[in-house]
Parts: C-alpha cells; sequence; structure tokens
C-alpha cells in the first residue's frame, strides 16, 4: 500500500478508507484509468501455507513458503483470482548462505506464472554481535541475480530483483567498495512501483496500454540485476567463469540483452535465443566450468565424507603437475584415452574456490568413491549412480551427476537459507540439473538419524525442499541413502 | 462500487497476527505515539527507530538481532535474560523518553514468567546480551527522510547509551486475543470477565504495567482493545495518550 500511496510513481490517488482498523479498504482513484476508482484490502497475515486461515489460499498449489505480498484480484460473485505479482521485502545482510534462503519463492513463482519481485538492499554492513563494530561490507549475491534472470528466461514471467537505496550505499561509495556500475542511478523503489501499477492496471481496466511503459521498466530492472551479476561475480571468492562468458552478461551485448528480456516478458515468452541463461547445457557447463573445492572439517564431517572431497577438490596449491594429475585421477584408465578425453572426466563447478555444487561427469569413479565411504551404503543408492552391469547404453545416455553437498543442520537445528540452496541451484542450470542425475549428500554431525522418517513424513521443510530437486540424497552421519520419488 | 465482497472476506481465527496487526494499524493512524519497531507487515524483523527527544531527529539500529541470545527455548526465562519485544512504541514527554515495549501472544495462557524483566532487559541488559540502550545508533535521517550513516567515531551514535536513564520510562505490556477471539456482538461481550483477566495478569506483580485484551467482533469482525493500566503507568500523560491511540476501537463498559 505504501507503494501505491506514493502518488507521484503510482499514480493513484488515496479518497477512502473504511472497513476494519486492522484490515482496511482503501480506496484509490485511478488518475491512468479514466478516474476509475479501485478497493484494495489489507488481509495482514496468512496462517499456514497448506492450512489457510482464508476463504481462498492464495499460497495453495503454488507456494512452499509465505511470500510477503501476494495480491489478488476479488470478482463481484467473490470468487478469487489468480495472484497478479507476489514480492519479498528483505532487509537481512546477504552474508554467507542468506542469499538463497528464498530462492524457493521465487522458483515457486514462477512455475505458477505469478510476477515476482525480491526486494532487497543494494549493500549491507555486517556488525559484531553486539552492533558496536563494524565488520565487512556484505554485496548483493551475483548468484541469486542470475538465478532470476535465468527463471525469467525460461518461463517469461518476471523474476525481478528491486534495489532498494539504503544509507550505507553512499558510505560503502565513499568507502571505495565496489558497487554496480551506474548504481546512483538505479532505480530501486521507484521501478517495483512501475511494475505493480502497471500489473494492477492490465487487470482492472477493460482497456489499459501500458505495454511501453511496461518494457520501459523491465529494461532497467534487467539492465540493473546484469549490472549486479556482473559486478559481483568478479570477486576471487564469487568470480563465475561459466556466466561470465554468456552473451548475455557480456557489456557489448547489454543494450540488446535487456531489450530482448523485456520483449519476452512483456509477451510472456521464454528467452530462445543465445542469451537465454536458463539452456547452459553440460558442454557449456564442463567446458567454461572450473575446479572445485570446498572444505570438510573433521569437526562437523565423518572420514568417509573427507575422503570423498579429497577426491573431488583439487587441492588449493596446485601446481601443473598436480592438476595433470588430479585430471589423470579421473580418466577411466582405458588404454587409448589421451588428455582431451579426460578433460570431459573431472568434476567441474560454476564458481572459483568454494563452490556449493559440482558436476562429476564420471560416474563409474564417484561410485568407488561412494562405496568405499560408506559401505553399508544401499546397493540402489550406487546403482542409481552407476550400475557396474555391461550396459554401455545406458550409461552413455546417463548426464553427469550433480552433486550438492549440504551441510544442512547446525546444533539448533535444520539451517533454514540452505532450503533455498538447491532452488538457487536449480534456478541456475534447469537443463542440467534434473532428479535423474542430482545427488545430496547432507553432512552435518547434527543430521537427525530419523532423517528417513522425515523425508517419508513431508513436515520439514529442508527435506521437502531437498526431496524435490534430488534423484538420490545420502546422509555422511548414518551412511545411507535413498532414491528419491 | 460495491466492497462488501471485500468487507466480507475474513480471516477463520486472527490470533497473535491479528493482535500485532491491530496495534501497528491504530499507531499509524495518529502522529504523537511514534512506532519504534513491529514486526512485519508494516515492520521490520531487524529495525529499530527511535526519536530524540530534544532534537526530534530520528536514528536507525538496524540489524538488531532476531533472537537475543540469553533466552532460553519454549520461553522459559530467568530474570536476567532478554526478550525481544513483538512491537515498541514511543512518546516522548518533553525530555523523557518512555518506551511501550509489547509481548503479543493467541490468547492468555501464554503468558509467561519474566515476561516484564525479559522486555526491559532488552533495552537496557549489558550481560549476555547488550540491550538496545547500549548499542549505538548506525543511521540518522536526514531531512529528505532517508538515511545516513553516522560516522563511526562520532559521539552522536551513542546518544541513547549517555541519555540519563532516569529519563527514560520502560512500560512492559502483554497483548493478547481473548478466547474467543471474535464476538458476534459486542452488547454481550463479558466486558467485566475479560477485564479480570487483565487486572489478575497486573496482580500478579512481575512487573507489567499493561495488559491489553485485542478481540474482534459484529459482522465484519472489526477489532476492539480492553485495556488495564499499573497505577505508575496511569499516571502518565502517555496513558492519556495512549487511550486516545486506542479510542476508535476503545471498549469501556458503560454503567
Amino acid at each position: 500500500m505504501d507503494y501505491l500511496k506514493k502518488k507521484e510513481t503510482s499514480k493513484f490517488s488515496l479518497i477512502d478508507e473504511i472497513g476494519p482498523i486492522d484490515r482496511p479498504i482503501y480506496i484509490l482513484n485511478d488518475q491512468q484509468g479514466n478516474d476509475a476508482n479501485v478497493a484494495f484490502q489489507l488481509c495482514p497475515y496468512y496462517g499456514g501455507t497448506s492450512n489457510s486461515i482464508w476463504q481462498n489460499n492464495p499460497l495453495g498449489n503454488r507456494f512452499n513458503e509465505k511470500t510477503d505480498v501476494i495480491l489478488t484480484q476479488i470478482f463481484d460473485d467473490g470468487a478469487e483470482s489468480n495472484p497478479l505479482f507476489a514480492i519479498e521485502f528483505v532487509d537481512a545482510l546477504m552474508a554467507g548462505n542468506q542469499g538463497w534462503q528464498r530462492s524457493r519463492r521465487a522458483i515457486d513463482a514462477a512455475r505458477s506464472g505469478i510476477n515476482y519481485l525480491y526486494v532487497l538492499p543494494l549493500i549491507g554492513w555486517e556488525r559484531d554481535s553486539q552492533g558496536l563494530k563494524l565488520r565487512n561490507p556484505r554485496y548483493l549475491s551475483a548468484q541469486t541475480a542470475l538465478a532470476q534472470l535465468s527463471l525469467s528466461s525460461k518461463f517469461g514471467i518476471p523474476s525481478l530483483q528491486i534495489y532498494a537505496n539504503t544509507g550505507w550505499v553512499n558510505y560503502a561509495a565513499n568507502s571505495g567498495k565496489m558497487l554496480p556500475p551506474d548504481y546512483k542511478n538505479f532505480g530501486g523503489v521507484e521501478n517495483a512501483i512501475a511494475l505493480v501499477c502497471n500489473w494492477i492496471r492490465a487487470k482492472s481496466l477493460a482497456k489499459y496500454d501500458g505495454n511501453l511503459l511496461l518494457k520501459d521498466t523491465l529494461r532497467k530492472i534487467i539492465k540493473e540485476m546484469i549490472g549486479v551479476a556482473r559486478t559481483y561475480s568478479k570477486f576471487s571468492s564469487t568470480s563465475l567463469p561459466i556466466h561470465n562468458q554468456h552473451p548475455a552478461l557480456s557489456p557489448i551485448n547489454q543494450d540488446e540483452v535487456c531489450e530482448v528480456y523485456a520483449t519476452a516478458l512483456s509477451e510472456s515468452k521464454p528467452i530462445s535465443n543465445k542469451f537465454a541463461l536458463h539452456t547452459i547445457s553440460v558442454q557449456q557447463f564442463l567446458e567454461h566450468g572450473t575446479f572445485y573445492r570446498k572444505d570438510a572439517h573433521e569437526s562437523t564431517t565423518t572420514k568417509g565424507f573427507r575422503d570423498i572431497m579429497a577426491s573431488i577438490n583439487l587441492p588449493t596449491i596446485s601446481s601443473e603437475k598436480v592438476k595433470s594429475a588430479y585430471i589423470e585421477s579421473w580418466s577411466n584408465g582405458n588404454e587409448g584415452d589421451n588428455e582431451a578425453t579426460n578433460q570431459h572426466l573431472y568434476p567441474r563447478t560454476y564458481k572459483e574456490n568454494k563452490s556449493e555444487a559440482v558436476l562429476i561427469p564420471n560416474r563409474k569413479k564417484f561410485r568407488k568413491l561412494l562405496s568405499k565411504a560408506y559401505p553399508n551404503l544401499e546397493m540402489k543408492v550406487l546403482d542409481w549412480v552407476h550400475t557396474d552391469r555391461n550396459d554401455t547404453n545406458r550409461n552413455d545416455q546417463l548426464m553427469p551427476i550433480f552433486f550438492v553437498p549440504m551441510y544442512g543442520y547446525k546444533p539448533t537445528g535444520d539451517s533454514r537459507p540452505d532450503r533455498g540452496l538447491l532452488p538457487m541451484l536449480w534456478s541456475m542450470f534447469p537443463s542440467l540439473m534434473q532428479k535423474s542425475n542430482t545427488l545430496v549428500l547432507v553432512y552435518s554431525i547434527h543430521t537427525p538419524a530419523s532423517w528417513k522418517e522425515i523425508v517419508n513424513k513431508r513436515y520439514n521443510e529442508l527435506w521437502n525442499s531437498i526431496s524435490h530437486f534430488a534423484g538420490a540424497i545420502i546422509v555422511d552421519k548414518t551412511g545411507n541413502g535413498i532414491i528419491g520419488n | 462500487m460495491n466492497t462488501d465482497k471485500l468487507l466480507e472476506y475474513i480471516p477463520t481465527i486472527h490470533g497473535e497476527h491479528g493482535v500485532d496487526s491491530v496495534l501497528h494499524m491504530l499507531c499509524k493512524k495518529q502522529k504523537s505515539i511514534h512506532e519504534v519497531f513491529s514486526n512485519p507487515p508494516g515492520g521490520s524483523w531487524t529495525e529499530f527507530r527511535i526519536i530524540h527527544p530534544i532534537t526530534q531527529e530520528e536514528y536507525s539500529w538496524d540489524h538488531i538481532p532476531r533472537d537475543p541470545k540469553s533466552v532460553k527455548p519454549d520461553n522459559i526465562l530467568t530474570d536476567t535474560d532478554a526478550k525481544r519485544p513483538d512491537a515498541v512504541f514511543q512518546f516522548n514527554d518533553r525530555d523523557h523518553m518512555n518506551f511501550l515495549t509489547v509481548e503479543s501472544k493467541q490468547k492468555r495462557s501464554l503468558y509467561y514468567s519474566n515476561m516484564a524483566p525479559g522486555l526491559r532487559n532488552f533495552f537496557l541488559s549489558k550481560d549476555n546480551f547488550l540491550g538496545m540502550k547500549n548499542r549505538p545508533a548506525w543511521l540518522k535521517a536526514n531531512k529528505n527522510s532517508d538515511f545516513d550513516v553516522i560516522e563511526i567515531n562520532d559521539p552522536e551514535r551513542y546518544w541513547f547509551r549517555d541519555y540519563e536513564i532516569s529519563k527514560v520510562n520502560l512500560w512492559p505490556c502483554f497483548a493478547f486475543a481473548p478466547t474467543p477471539e471474535y464476538l458476534s456482538d459486542l452488547k454481550s461481550i463479558l466486558f467485566q470477565k475479560f477485564r479480570q483477566e487483565l487486572i489478575a495478569i497486573l496482580n500478579l506483580n512481575e512487573g507489567l504495567d499493561l495488559a491489553l485484551c485485542v478481540g474482534w467482533h459484529g459482522k465484519y469482525h472489526y477489532p476492539f482493545v480492553i485495556r488495564e493500566y499499573s497505577e505508575n503507568f496511569g499516571k502518565t500523560t502517555f496513558s492519556k495518550e495512549l487511550d486516545k491511540l486506542f479510542a476508535p476501537i476503545l471498549f469501556e463498559e458503560t454503567i
């Protein structure tokens, strides 16, 4: 409602407020709609996602998690429309895995054909626990920006980020911290207001030609998201080599990319040309991806897990000799294999330094690693990874394993941000991360021994998220696993 | 325009969220009491905004931890634990700052011991959790109502910490929905029953200064509030202003 009440941008004028004070109905005059009046009622809470307290459940069968805002239309007969849009507001620091915590909402919106805005600060600053000292700036996540661009590309439905200006933006600029180019001209919340008002008018007015304004606003937002993605994928710890060479992120193509995305989203059409971010293939991943590294601490993992990671990780300090040995270790050991052949067998990831997921082409070797690390691992899980049966047709057709080692649990319970990890990864790579090739290994020693029961009972959103995306699940602590449905 | 369909759009349960929403929306309707903090919708999980009583300037404490580390599970608090409130409202009476710190619950039976000390400690604690009064502000509103970062070495950041404690009044409040939370007709309200519940809470002598009962009535579920104040709070100008805030929905039994 604060968006709509900004009359200069929204062109809606508040003329009355009726109804209960906690669920008011605002009557607004639409200055762009031939002075038509529109009524908006604030319903300030949902109830649960599955057990709504309202006569219609705007979340039901669409969202696994509650978004902050959903707008629906009530018709004269009392029926309720599908949501016009959903908005998520965040003021938390984008530290660590916070960035992807809400990714599931973005996917749910895109899959349901619902326009989605994620409003977050352009930059934040971490403090110590007592709020006395500043620590480091917390930059936006290039991954989540790319994930949402990819969703937009795949579904033709806007999944957009809005960057809110805060006092920390000027502070960051004055401190020489990196901000996206042209950040001073970012539209921020004004873009969001323009968009939501356009979507409202498209539904509420019999005739509304807002396409030009819609495209213009989409163009601005896409440009900002690409700017964020490009800027924050340049850090050594977050460099994304596959995306950095993608035509959609090339500065030369910027105007064209923005035009293509704005047109597609205004027409609700997926992107199908070279700028499509959702079509990154296995070949592109292997060709442009980089070596994988992930920490495995003795205090939180088993020896078996650490052995697996030691084989998948490229050592931090790597000479060419070490790299060659690593690549060789992933060969199939067949006579006649040459380096070129072996190049496509060693694990690759999408992010320099520490990464959340890795593509493992050599499923045969990976099966051996798992079998040795977890002697009691179910045969069906091992066969899912690679069958020892002489079935070369099947093995040849199998995609590389998309392997996600996930921490998942702190001592106090499951890690809420990790619920969004798999959704974010799928958003970034929907063409190559499928149930048939995604294996999740939950490695925290705090993982409950009753995890299989939790999966079956479906009352825990972390496991629901894992079950949804993973074709196979292994738990490090217990050394057992399951095949997904 | 027929808005009846919207008016008929009523939740099956209001609960704690309804209590929070009522208080938040009441505050938005007036200007003498300032909302420092509330849970969404309309508020932020992590930001407190306090107005300096002399300069009238607004300061922001952002990224406040969501849960003080010292709070035990199941809300079992000791008298030294800090408890994050669900809402905080500020009234400046000349150079005296008054903070109404609210813990809201779906029902009366969810009251727990040491609620009032917990709400106070959220501001004053120096132990496991550094209370709000001891934390520096990071941002200050400018003329455009945007916020700018205050320089790290600027002592202005610590104005709240350094403000005379005798001029900072904390008024812990327990707000809950009655059982049942909805009444078809206010005339049938068991006013005295609800009022006695509020008095009983204050009579626990555990440091609460206000008890609020927020319910709903009528065809379209209009909210009502019944309130009881401690003797001390009832003497303050803040209590008069608070009654003005509640006035649109305040229910007082007429004799």
